[in-house]
């Protein structure tokens, strides 16, 4: 069954038809799915993005806290209080001062592991929990932020990224690695003051107030940021209000500036939008910090949509596979359910075509049934009709034979014959007396009754009597030569099939032409027997027609023999009539018929 | 074929069983847990977490071992006062020590050590600790020492030979100070030596040091001084004492090749220093070798300079105590073991942190090889003298020798920096302090012999 899809057969149809409406659904409920899938994962996907932005910004948002709560208790602190108002860097080491102040520092941060330092700088003292940053009184005003401190008298500000040895000027240090170089501080002068029963009282006018820095550093917040959810692709950063990069979860893009395309999209306290950043579609969403800078979060669409894609993608295919194989299954299943009463019905067909009648188709349970049943009856109506119409022309043939064979007749015929004989003897005729033998001979073998068919030994005897006649009559210029093979001696023909062509042959072909050779011969081939009559005579005229016994009184002999022939063996028996070949010229008789083997009575051969 | 297969399974099953019971009679603390408390930076707590894990795995024990980085003194009290199970712990000898071996919180390891057949007489001594009564009460199998870092490029610009590494070959002061100054340099390229140097605009010091009681003690030991004199009696102010620290506070004061302690606030880290040539010499413990070797810088070590008629490198040391509480005393020892033994984990000798107390370690060649073998970056070309310095010039630390020295330190330390930065002569801070420890009523021994 080669290309069974493509073909036009029924069962093919079938297929392709079933699988075309299935593929159709799977591929309709797929799409469906996948859409919906999609769009679930999509929903996911923002959903995850917003809880990662709320879990990030509040730790975040928890140390900023941290560091403001800090700030505002060491301002109330009553020993540091106590250290700004007397501290007098003529009496005091710096090193002295530390070793006093440092259990004070230490405390407030006994607990917190995010925040790096804390430094209060005064221009005759600098005290700190730990000198991460290199900072004494010599270096202080190196630092924008210090002098923005001194500036604001007060009012405390968060200083986005900077590295700590450029703001103090450490020359030396910019190309040397240095742990921890970029901080964010909290910076603000500090006015200390102590509440104590109920007092209040601040650091007297003429006491410089120190600066506090809280620092906290960059890494730390980087940390937080490299916390996200990770799509490939997104960024994650904090900026401030002037589009400057706090931290960046791409360490290279730390204190760069924001395009203000860009850092234009940011709009609002909080937000989610989709829009075009750096060039490229995104979900942007962001939300706004203790410092009042804002934690962003870029995630490019592709990469939302490959995230969700990813996630389904492999159950998609998985489901999708399973369901094709189903329906292409299915399919296979249904056309060929369908053409099996089909195939059956022309395999049926065939046998008949073939001439078996009698073949018959088993009863279905279905509509199917209607059609077998009506093949079924039409077969045996058939079968029926060619039986009566066999029979009835068999019958007829018969009739028709038997009628043709009484064309000749008589018994007294015989007595003639003993007559003439007596007589042609008692003259002394001798010849006259074997000739009139002869005759009889010929004459009882038309004449006997019987079966129409005898074997070709007889027929050929037959012919030979009726030759020895002839060659009487032509003074022996006419010959006959038999050629036949012993296989095809017992071969079943009806009788006189030969004498009346070999007469044929020489009143047409040899008389009046000086005489000639009749050759017969038969042969073998198969399972049919080849009879060949040929003689070099005069040959066909132009002319010649053979029709069937009406018209020309010549041809009654051919026609009739043709006849003969078809009544009894129908298309299986075909004869010829053909100039003949070779340089004699004449005419050739080529008589086909099935080989049959005479089975007669041996009275019919008894001559 | 079936019954053979399931005749194989039995007996296999059978033999793990009592492999597996026999393993377990091999893993000695199988079932116990201890905790550990110890400080250090992240390369030291790595080092440690790695013979933690190897322990617990030779002996089955689950070991809890907390690394505290900051705070450590108030987190231990802490945890002591709240009764929570601490094992073994590492103790600062300086600061709450000895104060809770008074209290009777450690564990003595007399037993312990002669169990193991440990020979203390085949080690740096000035390791272990011992409490008023003579009992050991902190085994240490590694030590630190005072020593002097230099910066390769520095003296190789100025053209100027290297420090010496050999203690018998060590500079006098007065060397040490003229080279010192030779190599201060101001903004305008000038050293002291010069007319018109600018002592408000260095940019180079000769020498820095840390002003803590293993540095000043080495050179007032040096000088022929003592801190406390047999007698109990504090001896700061004595005549030579006082010599070497003025001659230590002289350095920034006078000769000004040394960073006053205002200047000194916004110097960077001694490995930064020395490797952006703001420093050319650095006095400080030996731990700093890890940092040195880590910064990348071309560093080399040398000898202390002396003061007097010897070298003097006052050894420090961290305890660890087993809690006199503990109910796992012999898996603590056992881990200490461990800790102790450079054979078991050897990186922080290998990485300069650390210096070896056995013997066998400090003079076997093959022992040498595998912490301060050649091509070590944290042990440079003459680092033999360091470990000469630490066999014959080297003395226990202060805080194990001398009873009370957690009280009277307080008030020196504040003496010394007013001394340091210039407020006070050495004489009149000395004699301050000693009035002030008087005053104080703090009783000052030495303790057993060490």
């Amino acid at each position: 069954m080669k290309r069974p899809l493509f073909s036009q057969r029924f069962s093919a149809r079938v297929l392709r038809n079933t699988l075309a409406s299935s593929l159709a659904i799977l591929v309709l409920s797929s799409g469906i799915y996948f859409y919906q899938q999609t769009e679930l994962a999509l929903s996911y996907t923002h959903t995850d993005i917003r809880q990662s932005m709320r879990r990030v910004s509040e730790a975040l948002d928890r140390t900023f806290q941290e560091v403001k709560d800090i700030f505002s208790d060491l301002v109330r602190d009553e020993a540091l209080f106590a250290f700004f108002r007397d501290y007098d860097a003529s009496q005091m080491s710096p090193v002295r001062a530390n070793s006093e102040m440092r259990n004070t520092l230490n405390s407030y941060l006994l607990h917190v592991d995010d925040v790096l330092q804390v430094q209060f700088l005064r221009s005759d003292v600098v005290i700190y929990s730990q000198n991460a940053t290199y900072t004494s009184i010599y270096n202080l005003d190196n630092a924008a932020f210090y002098r923005r401190a001194r500036e604001l008298s007060g009012q405390a500000f968060w200083t986005p990224t900077y590295d700590f040895t450029q703001a103090f000027g450490h020359e030396l240090l910019s190309d040397v690695y240095v742990q921890d170089r970029y901080l964010i501080s909290f910076v603000g002068e500090a006015n200390l003051y102590q509440l104590k029963n109920g007092r209040l009282t601040y650091l007297p006018a003429d006491v410089e107030r120190p600066v506090l820095v809280i620092s906290v550093t960059e890494g730390y917040l980087r940390q937080m940021l490299e916390g996200f959810t990770d799509y490939p692709d997104a960024q994650h950063f904090i900026v401030d209000e002037s589009g400057y990069i706090v931290s960046h979860s791409d360490e290279g893009r730390r204190m760069t500036v924001l395009n203000d395309a860009d850092n234009a999209l940011l709009q609002g306290a909080q937000g989610e939008t989709v829009d075009m950043f750096e060039g490229e579609k995104c979900l942007i969403s962001y939300v706004t910090l203790l410092p009042g800078w804002k934690l962003v979060s870029v995630v490019p669409e592709r990469s939302i949509i490959l995230t969700a894609l990813t996630n389904i993608a492999s159950a998609f295919v998985a489901v999708f596979l399973l369901a094709l194989l189903l329906s292409v299954l299915l399919s296979v299943g249904v056309s060929r359910s369908m053409a099996r009463p089909i195939r059956r019905l022309m395999h049926a067909i065939d046998r008949m075509g073939r001439g078996d009648f009698q073949v018959r188709l088993p009863a279905t349970r279905d509509e199917f049934n209607v059609l077998m049943g009506a093949f079924n009856d039409m077969t045996c109506k058939i079968d029926t009709l060619i039986e009566e119409n066999y029979n009835v022309r068999l019958r007829e043939k018969e009739n028709e034979l038997r009628a043709l064979r009484y064309q000749i007749n008589p018994h007294f015929l015989y007595n003639a014959f003993n007559i003439l004989h007596m007589s042609a003897l008692c003259e002394g005729d001798g010849k006259t007396a074997e000739l009139i033998i002869l005759l009889s001979k010929m004459l009882r073998y038309v004449l006997r009754d019987g079966r129409d068919v005898v074997a070709l030994r007889e027929e050929l005897e037959n012919v030979r009597q009726y030759f020895s006649l002839m060659q009487v009559a032509y003074e022996d210029s006419i010959h006959l030569e038999i050629d036949a093979q012993e296989d095809v001696l017992g071969a079943q023909l009806p009788k006189l099939t030969l004498q009346p062509l070999v007469e044929n042959a020489v009143q047409h072909g040899l008389a009046g032409y000086g005489g000639g050779t009749v050759r017969i011969e038969a042969r073998r081939e198969d399972g049919a027997v080849c009879l060949s009559i040929r003689d070099n005579g005069r040959g066909l005229p132009q002319d010649y027609e053979i029709t069937d016994g009406e018209g020309r009184g010549d041809s009654i002999g051919i026609a009739n023999v043709r006849k003969r022939l078809s009544l009894l063996l129908g298309g299986e028996a075909r004869m010829e009539i053909h100039a003949a070949q070779g340089a004699q010229g004449g005419t050739e008789v080529l008589i086909t018929l099935p080989m049959r083997a005479y089975v007669g009575d041996a009275q019919a051969l008894d001559l | 074929m079936k019954k053979c297969i399931s005749l194989l399974l039995a007996l296999t099953l059978c033999l793990s069983m009592t492999g597996m019971s026999l393993a377990e009679e091999g893993k000695i603390f199988e079932g116990h847990s201890l905790v550990l408390t110890g400080w250090g930076d992240s390369a030291e707590q790595a080092a440690t977490q790695a013979i933690v894990d190897k322990f617990e795995e030779d002996t089955g024990c689950e070991v809890n071992y907390m690394c505290i980085t900051e705070e450590y003194d108030t987190k231990i009290t802490a945890m002591i006062a709240a009764g929570e199970t601490i094992d073994l712990a590492a103790m600062e000898s300086g600061s709450i020590a000895y104060k809770l071996a008074a209290e009777g919180h450690f564990e003595p390891l007399d037993a312990y050590v002669e169990e193991s057949g440990i020979d203390l007489e085949n080690a740096i001594g000035a390791a272990n600790y011992y409490d008023d009564e003579g009992n050991l009460i902190s085994y240490s199998g590694n030590i630190e020492l005072m020593t002097m870092f230099y910066s390769k490029d520095v003296f190789d610009e100025a053209g100027m030979a290297y420090p010496p590494s050999d203690p018998d070959e060590a500079w006098t002061w007065e060397e040490f100070v003229d080279v010192a100054k030779k190599l201060t340099l101001d903004a305008n390229g000038l050293t002291p030596y010069d007319e018109g140097f600018d002592p408000e605009n260095i940019v180079r010091y000769g020498v820095n040091m840390g002003f803590w009681w293993p540095i000043w003690g080495s050179f007032i030991l040096s000088n022929g001084g003592e801190i406390v004199d047999a007698d109990g009696n504090f001896v700061m102010n004595s005549a030579e004492s006082v010599e070497a620290l003025q001659k230590l506070a002289d350095l920034a004061l006078v000769e000004h090749c040394m960073p006053t302690p205002t200047a000194r606030e916004g110097m960077p880290g001694s490995d930064v220093a020395l490797l952006t040539g703001a420093y050319a010499m650095v006095i400080d413990g030996q731990w700093l070798a890890l940092t040195m070797a880590d910064s990348g810088v071309n560093f080399g070590m040398g000898a202390l300079p002396k003061m007097g008629e010897e070298v003097v490198s006052v050894t420090t040391c961290g305890m660890n105590c087993i809690m006199a509480n503990s109910t796992e005393k012999e898996a603590a020892w056992a881990l200490n073991l461990y800790l102790q033994d450079p054979g078991k984990e050897i990186t922080m000798f290998a990485n300069g942190n650390r210096m070896p107390t056995d013997y066998k370690w400090l003079t076997e060649p093959e022992y040498l090889e595998q912490w301060a073998g050649e091509g070590n970056p944290a042990r440079p070309e003459g680092y033999d003298g360091i470990i000469k310095m630490l066999m014959n010039n080297s003395v226990p630390p202060f805080t194990g020798t001398i009873v009370n020295f957690s009280d009277m330190i307080d008030i020196v330390n504040k003496e010394v920096d007013e001394v340091i930065y210039g407020n006070k002569t050495a004489q009149e801070g000395m004699d301050s302090a000693a009035e002030q420890i008087q005053t104080a009523g703090i009783e000052l021994s030495i303790r057993g012999a060490n």
